[in-house]
């Protein structure tokens, strides 16, 4: 029998698994895995909820208020409801330190996404500069995965920046604001695609216009981020559920990864797991491991295991993340126009912005404003809270967000290393960012040339309204234990099998060579799916 | 000083021009006694300003634009956002936020210019009667 034991439920993990039973392993699954409630009223629309429940005051706030967002809540547009609060629940014991950071981190079944917008976005062979792979390699496992999952798009001007090899489902229907942008976008084509060398088109994403499997098309709920109640939205749940049923499947939740032990050969033999529940430690044996718990945690899981093994705690350089500026916009010709309430609530347009070179580009993607607490976006209008209540209600359909993604290179000064704790215990990982020299240049260019556009587009962007998110607000970490076409410490082969422990594979985005600005979780995917198939 | 149920029914009626049901008056208090999402008791400045807003009318509106410039993070603000926020997720007040027919961009943009109108004499207003008391030298 082929054992394995893989951490982690996320998109990662889920996506490895499948691919292993798939090639005749039996597989082992180790995940702490909080976990949140079924969708309520599943049939009801996102406005139709705030009358029909019994204490929508609890459902959309929460018990404690905590989804109020008050002034002083970060400059944020949106918060998390109250029902998604479990995904970012951080056990005791694995509190970080940070500098230049600010992680988001999931322990729940699933992952980060279960609350994720579902931008599914391919990778060209320029993007995988520095890689030991190649488009070519990642293809068919890009193609497997959108079948698995399904991803809606179209073949349109942006499809040259994301090959699909015609996986892509029909789109949920637009919105009528989507739907003006996308005309205008066509009258003034020539001079958006010339001068501001732009495109614009549809976005890539992961929801089903009709039904699939056990999964139902989307029904314009406008819940996406309350929950999809029908599944429309893909999660990594869903495959979770499917997974559960396989015989060769084991799913050990309520365990934390602590490390792995290594033999004399450098052999891992073991991985040290915790029981929360028991608070006893176990051992769980397997032929070979697969760290998938996301860049952070799987950086901190292998540098417990290098501590313990060598009696060092190197630093892991290379930590990336897109940074994402956001930028609110509003639509003249929208003005004044009647709210529909039917709606899918995120992003359906992309805007892609060419660089100096292919691996320059910068990606947008673009919201209209549907289903939202809006209290955190009226109280941000400058103007007396009764006024802005108004000007909301006449603007409501012509506002939008263009959410601008900037692509990240791995250095030395931006790593991860731990900080050892008692003997027995995990240790605290310290996380370090240090922005490119050249950062601020950079989101002034793109922050012109997206106005720009916009302006084409008869849009405008309100002054002081623009916003930079943090490092590590875009979710997307990469970079600790790259791939390596050459052996060396510390990194992984091609096939993100560890130099140095040979029976160690790591299938989240720590192998990441660099990060174009994509969204990079379909390949987070992909790679994982090609992990599993490829070298097991 | 008025009560949380008194206040939560003068900023919930200046926002929506309606009675706050039982329900919402149970969690604005709520969110300031057992979930302690504010405090309960104001003082200096911030106690000031809620004093000023609770005669409600005028004195609230030009409160209501005098703290978004020069306060923005006060407790009046916080409050009056709470109420927004209950106002949004509840069926008392969650029509406010729609426009169910078509206004067209012409009488919006007057709409609009009258919003700014009111906003700028609420500030002048608020200007008048708080800056002697409460200005960017108060700390909050
Ligand atoms: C609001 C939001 C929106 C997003 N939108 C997009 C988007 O539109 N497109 C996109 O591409 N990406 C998006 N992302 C990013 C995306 O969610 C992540 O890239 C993705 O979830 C990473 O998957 P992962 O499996 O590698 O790790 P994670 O999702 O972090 O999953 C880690 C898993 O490992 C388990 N685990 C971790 N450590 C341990 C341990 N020590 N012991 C046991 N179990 C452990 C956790 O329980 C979890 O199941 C978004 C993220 C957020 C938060
Ligand atoms: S994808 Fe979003 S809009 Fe569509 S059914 Fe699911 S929650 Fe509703």
């Amino acid at each position: 029998m082929k054992t394995v034991v893989v951490v982690g439920s996320g998109a990662s993990g889920v996506h490895f698994s499948l691919a292993a039973l798939e090639k005749g392993w039996t597989v082992t699954m180790v995940d702490l895995g909080r976990r949140g409630h079924e969708p309520v009223l599943p049939d009801m629309g996102f406005e139709d909820l705030k009358t029909q429940l019994d204490d929508p005051v609890s459902y959309f706030l929460g018990r404690n208020f905590d989804s109020v967002l008050l002034p002083s809540s970060k400059g944020e547009y949106y918060g998390f409801p109250p029902n998604k609060k479990y995904v970012f629940d951080i056990p005791d014991r694995e509190q970080i330190e940070v500098s230049g950071f600010e992680p988001l981190r999931s322990y729940a079944e699933g992952g980060l996404a279960e609350t994720w917008t579902g931008g599914s976005y391919s990778l060209r062979d320029s993007d995988l500069t520095g890689f030991p792979i190649s488009r070519e390699d990642l293809a068919p496992h890009f193609a497997g995965v959108a079948n698995e999952i399904g991803i809606a798009g179209e073949y349109d001007d942006t499809s040259r920046f994301f090959p699909s090899d015609h996986y892509l489902r029909k789109p949920v229907e637009i919105d009528a604001h989507g739907n003006y942008l996308l005309k205008r976008y066509k009258k003034a084509r020539r001079r958006i695609n010339k001068l501001d060398r732009a495109v614009i088109g549809r976005s890539h994403t992961a929801v089903l216009s009709s039904d699939h499997e056990d999964r139902k098309g989307c029904t314009l709920s406008g819940r996406c981020l309350w929950g999809c109640p029908v599944k429309a939205l893909y999660t990594p749940s869903i495959t979770l559920s499917k997974l559960k049923k396989h015989e060769r499947f084991t799913y050990l939740d309520g365990m934390l990864a602590n490390w792995l032990e290594i033999d004399n050969d450098g052999k891992a033999v073991a991985l040290d797991v915790t029981n929360v529940v028991t608070g006893g430690k176990e051992r769980i044996e397997a032929q070979r491991f697969v760290l998938a718990g996301g860049t952070l945690s799987s950086s901190r899981i292998f540098l417990d295991t290098w501590r313990l093994w060598k009696g060092e705690s190197p630093r892991l350089g290379g930590l990336m993340d897109n940074r994402q500026i956001i930028m609110p916009f509003v639509t003249l010709a929208m003005l004044g126009k009647r709210c529909e309430t039917r709606n899918y609530q995120y992003h359906q347009l992309m805007m892609v912005l060419e660089g100096k070179s292919e691996e320059e580009m910068i990606h947008c993607q673009v919201t209209t404003l549907k289903s939202a607490q809006y209290h955190a976006i009226i109280q941000s209008a400058p103007m007396d809270l009764l006024g802005a209540m108004k000007l909301f209600r006449l603007t409501r359909t012509s506002l939008g967000l263009v959410n601008i993604n900037l692509h990240d290179t791995p250095r030395d000064d931006s790593y991860v290393t731990i900080k050892p704790g008692n003997s027995g215990e995990v240790s605290k990982l310290s996380v370090v960012y240090v922005p490119e020299e050249n950062e601020a240049e950079k989101i002034r260019i793109a922050k012109r040339r997206v106005k720009s556009v916009l302006r084409r587009l008869g849009c405008i962007v309100p002054p002081g309204m623009t916003r930079l998110r943090p490092m590590g607000a875009s979710v997307h970490y990469a970079g600790t234990l790259p791939m390596s076409a050459d052996r060396r410490p510390l990194a992984v082969d091609k096939e993100c099998r560890s130099y140095d422990i040979e029976n160690l594979f790591i299938a989240d985005g720590s192998t990441f060579c660099r990060l174009p600005a994509k969204n990079l979780t379909f390949t987070l995917m992909a790679n994982a799916r090609r992990i599993g198939m490829t070298a097991f | 000083m008025i009560g949380l149920g008194e206040e939560c029914a003068l900023f919930f009626g200046y926002l929506t021009k309606k009675e706050p049901a039982e329900y919402i008056l149970e969690a604005y208090r709520r969110a300031h006694r057992d979930a302690g999402l504010l405090p309960a008791e104001a003082s200096g400045p911030d106690a000031a300003l809620l004093n000023f807003a609770s005669h409600g009318g005028w004195r609230l509106a030009a409160a209501d634009a005098y703290a978004r410039i020069f306060f923005p993070a006060s407790l009046l603000r916080k409050k009056l956002i709470l109420a927004l926020a209950l106002a949004e997720n509840t069926p008392q007040g969650s029509d406010r936020f729609n426009l169910e027919t078509d206004k067209g961009f012409f009488r919006s943009i007057v709409e609009l210019s009258f919003l700014s109108f009111r906003f700028l004499t609420f500030l002048t207003i608020g200007v008048l009667f708080l800056y002697p008391r409460l200005n960017f030298r108060t700390r909050l």
